[in-house]
């Protein structure tokens, strides 16, 4: 039968366009995060969305799961594939269509990545699409949909959800539905645009988007304050909040990360500096001046340990590729291959970044293991990178343990167990937990009707997001 | 090299991958292969750590067939540019094809191997990977040099070798099963692969003759003394580049007694893989004390003529990564108005070049989207200062090598001939 299906497959997609190779199937295992899948049945590439509808139909009809894959960035085990399944890869559809400025959209193939989606509209056009998550430069339009990420200009612009208009979702039986328009507002009916971003591939698959985009800032002034308390990182977030400051970015990296990018990146960093706060603005030739006065009165009342700022855009831009690339970074601090890190993806309201991030720095010392902390600040986004040994059953669970502790304290400060990860195969607990503590339990419920009247066949992306359908 | 060893170097490189997955957007070979991971920066680095798995589990018999993954890598150490974690899936592809070679017994071999092999076989006892001799040097011809001097042109046999590549892919292409056979058979005559001289492009041997000549009228009329022997080895880069480490450790060391018995202390190089493999790999394995230089070192005090054409510049890989030898850029921005493509410098992309013989129709796709880079540069010319580069590019007409560039624009206003040159007299 699978062989049947295969043949399909290859009719519809053309042979060269269908892997069924042991060798060449298994670099599909994986994606950025310590999820590790099965052997996929294929590997299909389609070219177009009525090749994705024909793929679909097979795949319904013949109950076979399809797991939708862009850029293989995600941290959560999202597009790792099950063995009775197929891949389907997004990868070949990777046009931009149409830019349109005067109304703001663009209009691209779930393939293209964040990165070309920038470049182009950059050189062309003087316009961006804000969402800038680290792994940007390999992270396609159609994941980063799937996931609603955001990154590193979240606390300014939002996560995907608020820059896309319309999409185009090919459903589990190959209907092709368009959901929003091109427009900048929509009103009608039930928003299952919005449905769809953040489903992670369980609900349609996402074939083209009209992304809303926005003209470059004219000039960005960036901050790089190093602070000797932790609680001092909550607190300059909260005192530039209440100065009037809406910051493009706000990061900030710990001791350890500050440590690793010294060595390996050599990144420059005065030793007392326990922390990194890393902020941008935007400003104008005409002001520069005057915000850099005022951010420094607010930063130099918490007694930094050092302020310097730039508005050199190769300087900003080299700090973006250093900051995005942290996370690689840190693994040089493993002791032996088998080390990895699980990274948490808690945020809380802003505000109580002065009380959590101390009460987080006590419960990772309490574990005794060691977990670097970076993280989106102006949003109250907090991502610890736990290092645990996969070959070491007992510490991959405690590692699991202090996670979900950490997805607890979250909850309890207001906050979420996932900003912008998504749930994947790695925080399908968590979830069912967040939605108990808000005693809303039934939001599960509905999520899984949901997910029948989208797949009552269950085919997409199947034990992703819930475990059970 | 003991197995040990390569595994322990493989585990180094490819263990500090995390798959973020960063390497694949600037991998030129997935977007060739129609995005199969397989052929990608990433997909490599995860076969290497499968491999390694199955070698630590002492697995019997590896039914992986990675031969095609690493063998199609350019090792042009983009992703490297890009790698958070400081992981070059190039040298991850290199270490595993050592692998590959040092168990061929355990391993599923390809056809690909099976040509590595002949290669292989080919410059070991020939010292050229074609089996061409007296071709390599027709170049020289007419033209006397220094014999007595200390510092050596060594060409590499790059650029005569470019000549007959194109028409043996064409053959092989052709041919499909019947050029298995003959894979087959040159692994046990390595002989018969020296009917290879029979499948030279004649009009471009010519060219890339005067391109090496041009070398040696750039240096002469720097001033320079040098020897060259029509003898002079291939330096064994493609036993390197295919994963025969043993037998580069033997040939280069072959190589390092020639250069005695002629008395040689300076090697000067022509192009990018000579220059690399005797200026840095040599050093890695062997004890090489000789000093390797580029052509191009020498030209500072040569005068140009101001160029009025609009070029671009197609930096060679090894040039921007391995080399970060930029003399080029600044040698070509001195005489004219130079465009560079949207990935240059270190983002400078591959020409493809360096699978043309084992993979064809990936390297044609990554030669012409590269083609398409420079073309939109709007520039009239394009450089390179690679013998492979050219070839790859240069099916279009604008495409000249750097030599014929600068031998156009030296500012001579009467010239001598001396020992077969044209010295200019300003």
């Amino acid at each position: 039968m699978s062989k049947d299906i295969v043949e399909e497959l290859r009719r519809i997609v053309g042979d060269e366009h269908v892997i069924t190779s042991a060798s060449e199937k298994l670099p599909y295992k994986y994606d950025a995060s310590l999820f590790a899948g099965e052997i996929p049945l294929a590997v299909v590439l389609p070219g177009d969305s009525n090749e994705v509808s024909e793929i679909l139909k097979v795949c319904n009809e013949n109950r076979v799961p399809v797991v939708p894959r862009g850029g293989g960035t995600s941290l959560t085990g999202g597009p790792v594939p099950l063995a009775n399944g197929i891949v389907l890869s997004l990868s070949r559809m990777d046009r931009i269509l149409e830019v349109n400025v005067e109304d703001n959209y663009a209009l691209v193939e779930a393939g293209v990545r964040l990165g070309q989606l920038n470049d182009h509209l950059k050189e062309n056009y003087g316009y961006f699409f804000p969402p800038d998550p680290a792994s940007s430069v390999a992270a396609t339009v159609g994941g980063v949909i799937a996931n609603d990420s955001s990154g590193l200009t979240g606390v300014r612009y939002g996560s995907v959800k608020n820059w896309v208009l319309g999409l185009e979702v090919v459903l589990s039986n190959g209907q092709i539905l368009r959901f929003g328009n091109k427009t900048l507002k929509y009103r009608v009916g039930y928003d299952l645009t919005s449905l769809i971003v953040g489903s992670e591939g369980t609900l349609g698959v996402i074939t083209k988007a009209y992304l809303k985009i926005w003209p470059k800032p004219e000039k960005i002034v960036r901050f790089l304050i190093y602070l000797d308390e932790i609680s001092k990182v909550g607190e300059a977030i909260v005192r530039l909040k209440k100065g009037r400051f809406a910051p493009i970015s706000a990061e900030f990296i710990d001791k350890s990360y500050i440590d690793i990018l010294k060595k390996i990146e050599n990144f420059e960093a005065p030793d007392s500096g326990n922390y990194a706060l890393i902020i941008d603005l935007e400003c104008t030739d005409e002001s520069v001046n005057r915000i850099v006065e005022n951010v420094l009165n607010i930063v130099n009342s918490l007694n930094p340990v050092d302020v310097q700022h730039s508005d050199d855009p190769v300087m900003i831009e080299e700090l973006n590729r250093i900051r995005k690339g942290a996370g690689s970074v840190l693994l040089h601090m493993r002791e032996k291959s088998t080390e990895t890190t699980i990274t948490s993806d808690i945020i809380v309201p802003p505000s109580h970044l002065p009380s959590f991030l101390t009460a987080l720095k006590n419960k990772i010392e309490e574990y005794k293991m060691l977990a670097p902390m970076l993280g989106h600040i102006g949003e109250g986004n907090i991502h610890v990178d736990i290092f645990c040994d996969l070959s070491d059953e007992q510490n991959l669970k405690k590692a699991m343990e202090l996670l979900h502790e950490m997805g607890r304290m979250a909850l309890e400060h207001g906050g979420s167990v996932s900003a912008e990860h998504g749930i994947g195969l790695e925080k399908r607990d968590l979830l069912v937990e967040e939605y108990r503590f808000r005693k809303s339990e039934e939001a599960v419920s509905i999520m899984r009707q949901i997910k029948r009247i989208f797949d009552p066949n269950n085919i997409l992306n199947p034990t992703k997001v819930l475990k059970e359908p | 090299m003991s197995m040990k060893e390569i595994v322990s170097k493989l585990d180094e490189e490819a263990g500090k991958c995390i798959r973020c997955g960063f390497c694949e957007a600037v991998c030129p070979t997935l977007q060739a292969k129609d995005y199969s991971l397989y052929y990608g920066a990433r997909g490599r680095v995860i076969l290497a750590n499968e491999l390694l798995g199955l070698l630590k589990r002492k697995s019997n018999g590896i039914e992986l067939n990675v031969g095609n993954a690493f063998y199609s890598c350019l090792e042009c150490s983009l992703c490297h540019e890009i790698c958070p974690a400081d992981v070059n899936a190039g040298n991850v592809s290199n270490i595993a094809k050592q692998l590959i070679v040092a168990n061929e017994n355990i391993f599923e071999t390809s056809q690909i191997v099976s040509a590595a092999k002949v290669l292989s076989n080919t410059i070991m006892k020939y010292k050229n990977p074609l089996g061409l001799r007296r071709e390599i040097a027709e170049w020289s011809k007419e033209l006397k040099f220094d014999q007595n001097s200390d510092t050596v042109l060594l060409t590499g046999h790059m650029y005569q070798i470019m000549a007959y590549t194109q028409g043996l892919i064409e053959f092989f292409q052709k041919t499909g099963r019947y050029g298995v056979l003959f894979l087959k058979i040159s692994e046990k005559v390595p002989g018969i692969v020296r009917f290879s001289k029979y499948f030279v492009d004649r009009d471009l041997k010519k060219r890339l003759d005067a391109c090496i000549k041009n070398v040696s009228i750039l240096l002469k009329n720097a001033g320079v003394e040098f020897s060259y022997f029509g003898d002079e080895p291939y330096p064994g880069t493609l036993l390197y580049e295919f994963g025969y480490i043993q037998e580069f450790v033997e040939y280069a060391t072959q190589v390092r007694e020639w250069l005695k018995d002629k008395n040689i202390r300076r090697i000067i190089a022509i192009d990018p893989h000579t220059y690399h493999i005797l200026g840095s790999i040599y050093k890695e394995y062997i004890q090489f004390d000789f000093e390797v230089v580029h052509y191009l070192d020498f030209l500072s005090e040569l005068e140009f003529r101001e160029s009025e054409d609009t070029i671009t510049y197609h930096e060679p890989c090894i040039f921007t990564r391995k080399k970060e030898y930029n003399l080029p850029r600044e040698i070509l921005g001195s005489i004219a108005n130079v465009k560079y493509p949207v990935n240059s410098g270190k983002n400078s992309v591959c020409c493809g070049g360096p699978v043309e013989s084992i993979f064809p129709e990936i390297s044609e796709r990554v030669s012409s989207k590269r083609y398409g880079e420079l073309r939109n540069t709007g520039a009239r010319k394009i450089i390179t200062a690679c013998p492979v580069c050219f070839l790859n590019l240069h099916r279009q007409k604008e495409v000249l090598d750097i030599s014929e560039f600068l031998v156009d624009n030296l500012a001579w206003e009467k010239a001598n001939f001396e020992q077969g040159y044209p010295v200019y007299l300003i």
